[in-house]
């Protein structure tokens, strides 16, 4: 089948219309959002031609990604997967059921379902953000599998996004800086991470014992401020692990 | 990545500061990009005045290279100058980036260098202090950057409205306003007046009326708005959507809106005849209305 997508008027007005349905999107059914459109065309075909994998908000975020990106990996590219028509349509339409249960909440706000629901963060701009990209409930999936996935991974392309889906803190440390626009970055801060946790010698990355603080988010901020003075764009992600690497276990001495 | 206000640890030649003496580094654009099958062409050149850094890059120690970036496409590269090439063709695939790509220039560091200081540096700043720089640390920022729109407005497709109208939510006491940031110029109208346009609008006779309403006084407003633009404006809206229309519209029927004393005349020739028009409509509509009330009447 074709995936459908909002057509823009349909997406303006469900945007613009948040706050006079806020209470409706902590509802178990959707059928409201067809009501609100009522006779009018609100949404398309797209080229997409595929099935929709399912999604359960009881199973774990890593699952999910697995099951989201294996069939879109090849079928969407990211100039359509940064596309808010298409995320909006599936969070409203096709998706209601995961979207409600995964993320739904009474007394939700309007900033929570502009990011939950549509695609932009803390901003009235309804071509979304980055940032709101990668908080939409079903354009995550996608898009952490795409900043995360390695083809050539020996032992598991999804192994970086098994770490990144291990804790949220994590995923919005990481993802959410805009280095991690450049893969070999991602690829080399949570290669850092993952051998100290593979090491039997050393604790894991989590809460530092010495300031009380995710190790993760310190790191975040120590590439962030390399960033500053260095090109990390310039590096492979190797040099950025051992960068990496290195402060992380510097931070705890 | 923002790096016009930062205090580097050892001298940047960059036109923002003092670090170097008779110095100069910028980029530009040798030609329009253009899209070749499904790539995104660019071809890119720099300029550089420093006898040291030269030395540097053709040694290897130093690398001229392209910041690219596509932010909503999560896309993040750079490409290095061949060591004795001043111009690069870039060729990035369509599908990977979206709405617009920044290029920036830097010179960096290739390798670690020890000992790092060039007769072109700012002595009164850094007398002849050596510094040490990592691989990869910016030894350069070029002048100028470039924000390509790559939604490019073809004049031959279907073109969709430039304006937006929608439900006022963040000021809900002002019944009107303009909003030129997004791809379209946003009208925003209370709850009251959008809930009575959208009524008004499912009868197809009252769309030119109702167009010329709200779109023709915000025309106006735009080209004023245009009109008075900085430079650094002009490089910020040249990716919108509405500025490519507008624009394109007026160097097709050659206005020049800086000589020019009447917006609303200029208004009225380039969207096609906004005010014309509408007279138009509204003369329509009241002759179907009028037959209408015939009908009722017989």
């Amino acid at each position: 089948m074709k995936i459908k997508y909002f057509v823009e008027s349909a997406y303006v007005d469900l945007f613009d219309s948040i706050k006079d349905h806020e209470t409706l999107y902590t509802e178990k059914s959707n059928s409201w959002v067809k009501d609100f459109f009522g006779d009018r065309e609100y949404c398309k075909e797209s080229r997409i031609e595929s099935y929709l994998p399912e999604l359960k908000a009881e199973n774990d975020e890593y699952t999910n990604v697995i099951a989201f990106y294996d069939v879109f990996k090849d079928r969407l590219n990211p100039k359509q997967a940064s596309n808010p028509y298409l995320w909006s349509y599936l969070t409203h339409c096709e998706y209601w059921d995961y979207t409600n249960a995964r993320w739904a909440k009474e007394g939700m706000s309007v900033d929570t379902i502009k990011q939950r629901y549509f695609c932009s963060f803390l901003t009235n701009n309804i071509e979304g953000n980055r940032v709101g990209f990668l908080r939409n409930a079903v354009a995550r999936l996608w898009w952490m599998g795409y900043l995360s996935y390695q083809e050539n991974r020996h032992s598991n392309p999804y192994e970086l996004t098994k770490l990144l889906t291990s804790h949220s803190d994590i995923s919005s440390s990481v993802l959410e800086r805009n280095f991690s626009m450049n893969r070999n970055v991602t690829v080399g801060i949570l290669d850092a991470i993952l051998e100290i946790n593979n090491d039997p010698s050393l604790a894991e990355v989590g809460v530092s014992h010495k300031t009380g603080k995710y190790e993760w988010r310190e790191l975040c901020k120590y590439i962030n401020r390399y960033g500053a003075v260095t090109l990390l764009d310039s590096m492979t992600s190797d040099d950025i692990k051992e960068i990496s690497y290195n402060f992380l276990l510097e931070n705890r001495k | 990545m923002n790096k016009t206000n930062i205090n580097y640890p050892h001298p940047v030649l960059s036109s923002a500061n003092e670090d170097y003496i008779q110095s100069s580094f910028d980029i530009s654009l040798v030609d329009e990009p253009s899209i070749e099958e499904n790539n995104v062409v660019i071809n890119v050149a720099y300029s550089l005045l420093c006898d040291g850094l030269q030395y540097l890059i053709a040694s290897g120690d130093a690398q001229v290279v392209i910041y690219m970036n596509s932010t909503v496409a999560e896309y993040r590269q750079m490409k290095a100058f061949d060591s004795d090439k001043t111009e690069m063709n870039i060729k990035i695939n369509r599908n990977d980036i979206n709405k617009s790509l920044q290029l920036k220039g830097y010179i960096i560091a290739a390798n670690s260098i020890k000992s790092f200081s060039l007769p072109e540096h700012n002595k009164a700043f850094f007398g002849t202090v050596p510094f040490s720089l990592r691989k990869g640390d910016i030894m350069g920022l070029a002048t100028h950057s470039f924000n390509i729109p790559l939604e490019s407005y073809d004049p031959l497709a279907d073109r969709p409205s430039i304006f937006s109208i929608r439900k006022q939510t963040q000021h809900p006491k002002e019944e009107v306003s303009s909003d030129f940031s997004g791809q379209k110029i946003t009208i925003w109208l209370n709850e009251e007046t959008h809930n009575k346009y959208r009524t008004l609008y499912a009868a197809p006779d009252t769309r030119g009326v109702l167009s010329a309403f709200f779109a023709a006084p915000v025309l106006v407003d735009t080209l004023y708005f245009m009109k008075n633009m900085t430079e650094e404006e002009k490089i910020e809206y040249e990716s919108k959507k509405w500025y490519q229309v507008i624009n394109h519209r007026l160097q097709e029927l050659k206005l020049d809106i800086s000589s020019d004393v009447s917006m609303t005349k200029i208004a009225n020739l380039i969207l096609p005849r906004i005010f014309s028009s509408s007279v138009e409509a509204l003369t329509q509509l009241c002759e179907a209305l009028l037959k209408g009330g015939e009908k009722d009447e017989n």
